[in-house]
C-alpha cells in the first residue's frame, strides 16, 4: 500500500484537490521513498507515523 | 590590437578582436547595465519512462544531458560537488530563462510540473485528462539564481492508474540559460 494509499484509507474524505491546495506527498528521487512534505489541512490532523506503519 | 580596461582591484578586463580579415562592427547599446556573456545553459531530457505514486510530487529524473556548457547541471541520482541531484546549479549570478515540460505516459485525471527553487515551488502548471487521457505539463519561466548557492529542480505529480513520466526527448525535459548577468 502506498503512502498515499494510506493516507485516503485513513481519511477516505480527503479529495484530489485537497493534495494539491492543502497537502503534499513528495519523492525526491533518492531511492527514500515517498513522505508528507507538507500538511496544511485545516481540519484533518496530520497522520502519525505510527498511523502510516 | 585589444583594448585593456585596468579594473579598481588591479585586474583588467581585455576587448580583443577575433582574428579576420574583415571589418565587423560590435555597436554598445546607449544604456547602463551588464553584458552577459557564455553564460550557462543545459537541457536535458528524462531518458527512460519513470513510474511513480499517483498524487505524490516526484522529482523527474532528468538524466541524458543534450549539452550542458559549464557543468552546472547534475544528470545522476546523487550530489555532485554542490549540485543536488537532477538539479541545475549555475556558477553564474543572474536571470535564467527556465523551460521544462513532462509528458504523462498513460491517461490520467490530472498532473502537476512543479519546478522548486531550493527545495521549494517556485512554479506550477496542471493539466487534466478526466482519466482518458494523456497530457503534458509545463512552463516557461525567468528565475533569479545568486551563482552560488540557488539551484532549479524539476518536480512532476500525477494523478492516475499507473502513473509514469514518459522518457523522451521531446516529450519530458527541462532546460535552462543565462539572459542577463546580475
Amino acid at each position: 500500500m502506498t503512502l498515499y494509499d494510506k493516507i485516503i484509507a485513513l481519511y477516505p474524505e480527503l479529495t484530489t484537490q485537497d493534495f494539491i491546495t492543502v497537502i503534499t506527498l513528495q519523492n525526491d528521487s533518492d531511492g527514500k521513498g515517498d513522505y508528507i512534505k507538507e500538511w496544511n489541512h485545516p481540519t484533518l490532523p496530520r497522520p502519525t507515523e505510527e498511523q502510516l506503519a | 590590437m585589444s583594448v585593456k580596461l585596468q579594473a579598481p582591484l588591479g585586474g583588467s578586463v581585455e576587448l580583443s578582436p577575433a582574428n579576420t580579415a574583415s571589418n565587423y562592427t560590435l555597436t554598445v547599446p546607449a544604456r547602463t547595465g551588464n553584458v552577459a556573456v557564455d553564460g550557462p545553459a543545459f537541457y536535458g531530457h528524462l531518458g527512460s519512462n519513470q513510474s511513480v505514486t499517483s498524487s505524490v510530487a516526484t522529482k523527474v529524473q532528468i538524466n541524458v544531458e543534450v549539452f550542458d556548457t559549464a557543468s552546472c547541471f547534475n544528470n545522476t541520482g546523487s550530489t555532485v560537488g554542490s549540485i543536488p541531484a537532477y538539479a541545475f546549479l549555475p556558477n553564474v549570478a543572474g536571470y535564467y530563462q527556465v523551460n521544462y515540460s513532462v509528458y504523462s505516459l498513460n491517461a490520467m485525471n490530472a498532473m502537476s510540473a512543479r519546478l522548486y527553487k531550493n527545495g521549494s515551488v517556485y512554479a506550477w502548471n496542471e493539466a487534466y485528462g478526466g482519466g482518458s487521457y494523456s497530457s503534458s505539463a509545463g512552463n516557461s519561466i525567468l528565475v533569479y539564481l545568486n551563482g552560488t548557492t540557488d539551484y532549479v529542480e524539476l518536480y512532476c505529480a500525477i494523478t492516475g492508474t499507473s502513473p509514469a513520466f514518459f522518457g523522451r526527448v521531446d516529450l519530458t525535459y527541462f532546460s535552462a540559460s543565462l539572459i542577463r548577468a546580475a
